[in-house]
């Protein structure tokens, strides 16, 4: 009898060990998900360390704003503006280098009528950064001679557009200082009847990088980012394309708009790492 | 005392064969329609390709478990069965990757979304992460983590290293390069001990740095089947060199070598993964035994053991090495019929049987239930489902993909 017991005991781990995977799986899930085990946020888009959200109404700054362009704002009005931080802590080989993520989401997918590198074609999108790091840098006389604004200052207008395959990172001069990589990211949903190569999008994200070690410490000081999304309007091709050289975002943003920006264009502000 | 001639020296009878061919078809068939990405199409829509190849699929795999069962030739039909999937899990990956993404990198920008489909050899990887950083280190969807944790674990327990021979779609790559017709080149008698200890010190490595450094190390930097499946993007110098570096231990490790030797060269001598699995050897109730009251001593076992799991010392005491992938190419070649799948604390095995009486033929009924309690049968039985199961949908797809591609 006993050498009968360990076939019995192999004939039940295969028959019913084996199979409690499938349920084990899911139970397992749902446990290592409730003792907040998650995916290391170096590997999610980086640690969000702030985000404006804005499904329904226009809380991100959408130019043109005339009635015009309002049947296509689906994929004009950003519905989420978020600052993520990419930092692996210690050095690995891994060749991704430390970064700070600006990214710029929209419902469906970008019309891409050209066939563009980054999949659109339409779309403009302009963020902009007030860095305590930048002004850090600057010698006393330059210091003197800034002109300071109580709110809307900046340093860097990162430029995004399907016809670049870099985002441009020019300083307030007007002057091209950096190009930075730029991934464009659609969500897909499966759609009834189709194969999975036809999924529809749901999500657009647009994501413009910088590197820590141009940026500086972002998680040191003050720090105001802007978005501003719009479309590359056929009728004046140096609309939204052309870098802005006044050093306050309201007034830069004001000549492509025809009404008084401040107050719909909302800064994001993260002050030593956390959202104010 | 069960007399051993009354059996069939390796094969089990036909309605054994027969019993148990369908029994795991109809599982087979039962699962696939259930879960996994055929069921998802079939839900969504009926496409018809996918049905043919679903049944062809289905006929295939039970062509090949039968005659395992039938003719007892484990390794060659295992190794057919093996070799078939790794080729179908290279043609149906690769296809997915190039229709959805058109090339076979995995972008920055990928990995930081994690979108790197998970492979069972980054959880040792990730588990010490896991446990004391409450962190996955691996770039992969979270729901894909769970499921892979268990699936490796249960398999550990339950299978140990016969994962390495019948369910990973990475070995069979190798069996087919050592499996390819001409000449033994480099024979490879002994291993010297350190190098057959490399995947267990690998192992340790990779263990220790991805928690030192909270990245999946071994992805990074040496795994050979990236060459095969898909790689970070090459944009950087230091990216030249890993790609260079896992491209070569590839075609090294996995082609040429295995083609000189007749050996599962990277399976056999590198691979961490494999090494984990060993340890899985240590609890897993399933063995490889070794009679020696009929064992010759020719040591043929020795010699056409593809990981090296088999030395005189290990023979004399009855048994294989913990690297045992239990693929069954000793069984196939011992003239003595000396080897066979045991069971720990279990003296039954195919040739020693306690429902076959001595000097009595067995009737249909007592044949078939000698043939189906026994170790090997039970090992094979859900080793070779477990394999089906997983690799089902890349049969599916590759025949869908043929079919497409002849027109129809
Ligand atoms: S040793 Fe590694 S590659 Fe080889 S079969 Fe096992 S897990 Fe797969
Ligand atoms: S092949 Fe068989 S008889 Fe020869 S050494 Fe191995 S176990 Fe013994
Ligand atoms: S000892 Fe036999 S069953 Fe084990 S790996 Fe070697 S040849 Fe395969």
């Amino acid at each position: 009898m006993m050498k009968h017991l360990s076939l019995i005991l192999g004939t039940v781990l295969i028959l019913i060990v084996v199979p409690l995977a499938i349920p084990g799986g899911y139970l397992l899930f749902d446990y290592l998900y409730s003792t907040g085990l998650r995916i290391n946020a170096n590997y999610t888009g980086g640690r969000v360390l702030g985000e404006i959200t804005d499904p329904e109404g226009d809380v991100l700054l959408q130019i043109p704003d005339s009635f015009h362009y309002k049947s296509i704002s689906n994929s004009l009005d950003s519905t989420c503006f978020s600052v993520r931080l990419v930092r692996f802590p210690f050095p690995s080989g891994q060749g991704i280098e430390n970064h700070l993520n600006l990214v710029a989401e929209f419902n469906g997918k970008f019309s891409d009528p050209l066939d563009l590198h980054n999949g659109f074609g339409c779309n403009v999108i302009h963020f902009y950064i007030d860095s305590p790091y930048v002004k850090s840098l600057k010698t006393n006389s330059e210091k003197a001679a800034a002109i300071t604004f109580s709110s809307g200052s900046w340093d860097y207008q990162v430029i995004v557009d399907g016809f670049h395959d870099k985002a441009r990172i020019y300083n307030n001069t007007g002057n091209l200082i950096r190009e930075s990589t730029v991934y464009v990211r659609e969500e897909k949903v499966p759609a009834p009847g189709l194969e999975k190569e036809k999924w529809q999008v749901k999500k657009t994200s647009v994501i413009a990088t910088i590197p820590l070690s141009f940026s500086g410490d972002v998680l040191k000081g003050e720090w105001h980012y802007y978005a501003l999304t719009g479309i590359a309007d056929i009728t004046s091709l140096s609309f939204l394309f052309a870098p802005d050289k006044t050093a306050n975002v309201y007034d830069a943003i004001n000549y492509k708009k025809s009404s008084d920006a401040e107050g719909i264009l909302t800064p994001l502000v993260i002050k030593d790492g956390k959202m104010q | 005392m069960s007399d051993s001639s009354l059996l069939p020296a390796r094969g089990k009878s036909i309605q054994a064969s027969i019993f148990l061919t369908i029994f795991s078809i109809s599982i087979l068939a039962v699962f696939a329609l259930l879960t996994g990405s055929f069921a998802d199409s079939v839900m969504r829509t009926f496409e018809i390709k996918r049905m043919i190849g679903a049944v062809l699929t289905l006929l295939y795999l039970g062509i090949i478990f039968f005659l395992i069962l039938k003719t007892g030739r484990v390794s060659k039909w295992r190794n057919i069965f093996f070799i078939s999937y790794a080729i179908c899990f290279v043609i149906s990956f690769l296809g997915t990757l190039f229709e959805q993404r058109g090339h076979m990198e995995l972008l920055d920008s990928d990995a930081l979304y994690g979108e790197a489909p998970m492979c069972h050899i980054v959880v040792p990887m990730l588990l010490i992460p896991m446990i004391l950083g409450k962190g996955i280190i691996f770039p992969t969807s979270y729901a894909s983590v769970p499921t892979m944790l268990i699936a490796v674990i249960i398999i550990l327990l339950v299978f140990g290293r016969g994962f390495c021979s019948w369910v990973c779609f990475y070995g069979g790559e190798e069996t087919l390069f050592s499996r390819l017709p001409g000449k033994k080149i480099w024979n490879i008698r002994k291993p010297h001990p350190v190098v057959k200890a490399f995947p267990f010190g690998m192992l340790f490595f990779i263990v220790v740095t991805s928690f030192l450094t909270l990245t999946p190390v071994y992805c990074i930097w040496f795994c050979p089947f990236k060459t095969i499946t898909e790689f970070f993007e090459i944009n950087s110098t230091l990216r030249i060199f890993q790609t260079f570096l896992f491209a070569m231990l590839w075609i090294v490790l996995v082609v040429v070598l295995p083609i000189l030797s007749k050996k599962r060269i990277q399976c056999g001598l590198f691979c961490p993964m494999g090494a984990f699995f060993s340890l899985g050897n240590k609890i897993s109730p399933f063995i490889v035994k070794i009679d020696t009251s009929k064992c010759t001593k020719c040591l043929q076992c020795i010699s056409v053991c593809p990981t090296f799991s088999l030395s005189a010392k290990t023979i004399e005491k009855g048994r294989t090495e913990i690297t045992c992938t239990k693929c069954g190419d000793c069984f196939d070649i011992c003239p003595a019929g000396a080897i066979s799948y045991g069971m720990k604390g279990s003296s039954i095995t195919i040739h020693n049987h306690p429902f076959i009486k001595e000097g009595r033929k067995p009737g249909f009924f007592r044949r078939m239930a000698a043939d189906l309690w026994e170790p090997g049968t039970i090992f094979m039985f859900g080793i070779f489902l477990l394999g089906s199961v997983l690799a089902f949908n890349f049969f599916n797809n590759t025949i869908v993909r043929i079919l497409r591609l002849m027109g129809l």
